[in-house]
């Protein structure tokens, strides 16, 4: 009986493809074909309650580009995002650099500090709805108190835009500060001894060692915070519902309400397709400046 | 085997048989999906009617998701697939429109004889015809009617010498002399969301047109509305954040004179009996705009998905429930089965809202919910427009330009 010889080379192959074949199904139907689907779908009018499904080319990229408040809803949604992460770093930073130093409980201030964050955003943004109310909100009484006036937060759109970021921010910092701690507690502390021995300030070791150590970790935080936060509507949802008027929109809650409310899969995943050229730009503008940063230490 | 043996087994089989026939019809069983709120009343009333007694047909009542977009997803997600969680299920206005209109639901004209309908007064089967019905088909059949009423407060209308405003140009009027540092003449829930959409539609259908047009009868409600909030300021702009429970919560701690409302406040008014008084809780005739002193009423009502695999039973269940002689029982039972069939008015005799009910439809106020086939969207058009006009960040002219622009879209 003649048998096949399976050269040792083609056995490690076989072995290769056998262990990883499982992992690279598992990404194809739960990434790529996502991907695809939604590329192709923009292509498509879809709408499941009408049931038409038919090819319309590029037809809702263009209604997508002649929609006048699609740009006003970029523009929100870019500021949010920006002035988010912005803020949680800066925020957060100064909040890890509290909760490293050594002083008595706190362990507990470490756990206290992630209630904000272990809080569902959608009952934080309803929570906060409440608080900024002009009758009876505890934030617009303390404001009140404070300037004898009690401003309609919510209602005009330039405070409404304000109360969602900062809300925004407060809601995540914490876990940016913990993700920061993290990085904070592996940085050598010789480093620091021997700063502190040339004579170094407080200022000049976080300048000149907590920063540069840290900047690979800021990097791919502010990128995971700048994807997830493009993708993120239900705070808006809970809080303004994309008011007054649709000053607080962003692009996934215009995509949620297109996609899941009115079920126009189409044009939503023509929508979906320019959100995702936002994180991509972004991501690489992103990663692009912290890399020309990290390269100045 | 003996003659008396054989005489036993006999009727032994026969008892059998007929133990498994009762079983047999008894084991039908449908599932009935309604709001939380519905829940307990129903299975009550199905007790006290003695539906399966009657009918051989079991009932498990059980909740559906209480948000349109919650229900949307559950019910898609499940037509697509070929199921149905209900035989039948309770659904308000926006989401019969959808279903609809994708074919999901079973025609239900064969159901019920002109008897039936002549129970239902023209309001109502005004209300049938535009918003129940889909190619002639009726898809859905209401078990309430719920007018929008004018609530005011009567004691500070009487220490003021005022009487209920009859015109808007009234209401201007009486909401000067009620404002005051601590109290907003009036108010309403303007948040976005559908509360700020029932709200146009009410006032242009007022003004003489329908909210989707985009038409003069919405420059001129929504005119009047920005004049309320920043030029007589008798009505608060942060009205635009608030919704229904916000504005209860308003009128029952004396911050507000006047407010349009669902009949649910009317139960909700009466749940602080330190706070109650018949006084202040009164009901008026809608304020006239130019053209009406119309309100409108939306409506719940039961539907049978065309996937369900027990439409007879389902069929058998809106008959039943929907019978001249058990709607207005179901009405005694719970206003959420309070309508304007004569049956019922007549059951009722102007007990409680009854008597609202019955005085807002003898005075032809009760019109037809503005409709469009695109409802959902159409009301979010509104309401991004009127709420960027509202807080001054377009002008009226855009306001109606734009939403002209993207209505047509959704055509």
């Amino acid at each position: 009986m003649a048998t096949i010889k399976v050269s040792k080379e083609t056995r490690r192959w076989v072995l290769f493809v056998a262990l990883v074949a499982p992992a690279l199904f598992l990404r194809f139907i739960t990434a790529v074909h996502p991907v695809y689907k939604t590329i192709t779908l923009s292509f498509q009018e879809v709408n499941l309650l009408t049931r038409v499904t038919r090819t319309v080319g590029w037809r809702n990229f263009v209604e997508l580009i002649h929609d006048p408040s699609i740009w006003e809803v970029m523009r929100f949604t870019v500021v949010l995002v920006a002035a988010s992460v912005v803020l949680q770093l800066v925020l957060g930073m100064g909040v890890a650099t509290l909760l490293n130093a050594s002083f008595r409980g706190r362990h507990l201030i470490r756990s206290i500090n992630l209630i904000p964050w272990a809080i569902p955003t959608i009952v934080a943004g309803l929570a906060f709805r409440w608080m900024l109310d002009d009758q009876y909100g505890m934030i617009t009484d303390i404001i009140s108190r404070l300037v004898g006036h009690r401003p309609e937060i919510l209602i005009h759109p330039g405070s409404a835009q304000l109360a969602v970021i900062l809300v925004n921010v407060w809601k995540n910092t914490p876990f940016m500060a913990v993700v920061l701690l993290a990085g904070l507690q592996s940085v050598p502390h010789d480093l620091y001894e021997a700063a502190k021995i040339d004579g170094s300030t407080s200022w000049q070791s976080f300048r000149y060692i907590t920063v540069p150590v840290s900047t690979p970790l800021i990097i791919t935080l502010s990128l995971f915070f700048l994807i997830w936060q493009l993708a993120n509507f239900d705070l808006i949802l809970g809080l303004t519902h994309g008011g007054p008027g649709i000053a607080t929109t962003v692009l996934s809650y215009r995509l949620f309400q297109e996609g899941m409310l009115w079920y126009k899969w189409g044009y939503a995943s023509a929508l979906g397709v320019g959100l995702m050229l936002v994180v991509a730009v972004v991501g690489l503008l992103g990663l692009y400046l912290f890399r020309r940063y990290d390269v100045r230490f | 085997m003996s003659r008396s043996t054989r005489v036993v087994w006999i009727v032994m089989s026969l008892a059998l048989l007929m133990l498994a026939a009762t079983f047999h019809a008894a084991a039908v069983k449908i599932t009935v999906g309604v709001g939380g709120w519905a829940v307990d009343d129903l299975k009550r009333a199905l007790v006290e009617l003695q539906f399966t007694e009657k009918t051989g047909i079991e009932v498990e009542v059980v909740t559906r998701p209480g948000s349109p977009p919650e229900f949307l997803s559950q019910m898609t997600s499940a037509f697509i697939a070929g199921t149905t969680p209900y035989d039948v299920v309770d659904i308000e206005d926006d989401v019969a429109i959808s279903f609809s209109r994708a074919g999901w639901l079973e025609p239900l004209n064969d159901l019920f004889d002109d008897e039936f309908w002549a129970d239902w007064p023209a309001d109502m089967r005004a209300m049938v015809d535009v918003w129940h019905t889909h190619n002639g088909e009726i898809f859905r059949i209401p078990h309430n009617f719920e007018a929008q009423y004018f609530f005011y407060r009567k004691d500070l209308f009487d220490a003021a010498g005022l009487t209920a405003p009859r015109t808007w140009d009234e209401m201007v009027t009486a909401g000067k002399r009620l404002t005051t540092e601590d109290r907003w003449g009036l108010t309403d829930g303007l948040a976005k969301g559908a509360y700020l959409a029932v709200y146009m539609g009410y006032m242009t259908q007022q003004a003489g047109g329908n909210v989707y047009d985009f038409d003069d009868s919405l420059r001129t409600s929504l005119q009047f509305i920005h004049d309320m909030m920043h030029e007589h300021r008798i009505m608060p702009v942060a009205a635009l954040n608030k919704d229904y429970d916000a504005i209860n919560v308003d009128y029952m701690n004396d911050r507000v004179a006047m407010m349009r409302q669902w009949p649910f406040f009317y139960d909700v008014s009466r749940s602080d009996p330190d706070w109650f008084a018949e006084d202040k809780v009164a009901i008026a005739l809608p304020p006239a705009g130019p053209a009406s002193g119309e309100t409108y009423a939306a409506a719940w009502g039961w539907v049978i998905p065309v996937t369900s695999d027990k439409k007879e039973a389902a069929k058998t269940f809106v008959q039943f429930i929907n019978s001249i002689e058990n709607a207005p029982k179901l009405a005694e039972m719970s206003v959420w089965y309070l309508n304007t069939r004569y049956s019922v008015m007549s059951a009722m005799q102007g007990r409680g809202l009854a008597g609202h009910l019955q005085q807002y439809s003898q005075a032809g106020v009760i019109g037809t919910r503005p409709f469009h086939p695109n409802f959902l969207e159409a009301n979010a058009v509104v309401e991004d427009l009127a709420s960027a006009y509202l807080t001054n960040q377009i002008t009226l002219d855009q306001v109606i330009e734009r939403g002209r622009a993207r209505m047509q879209t959704l055509q």
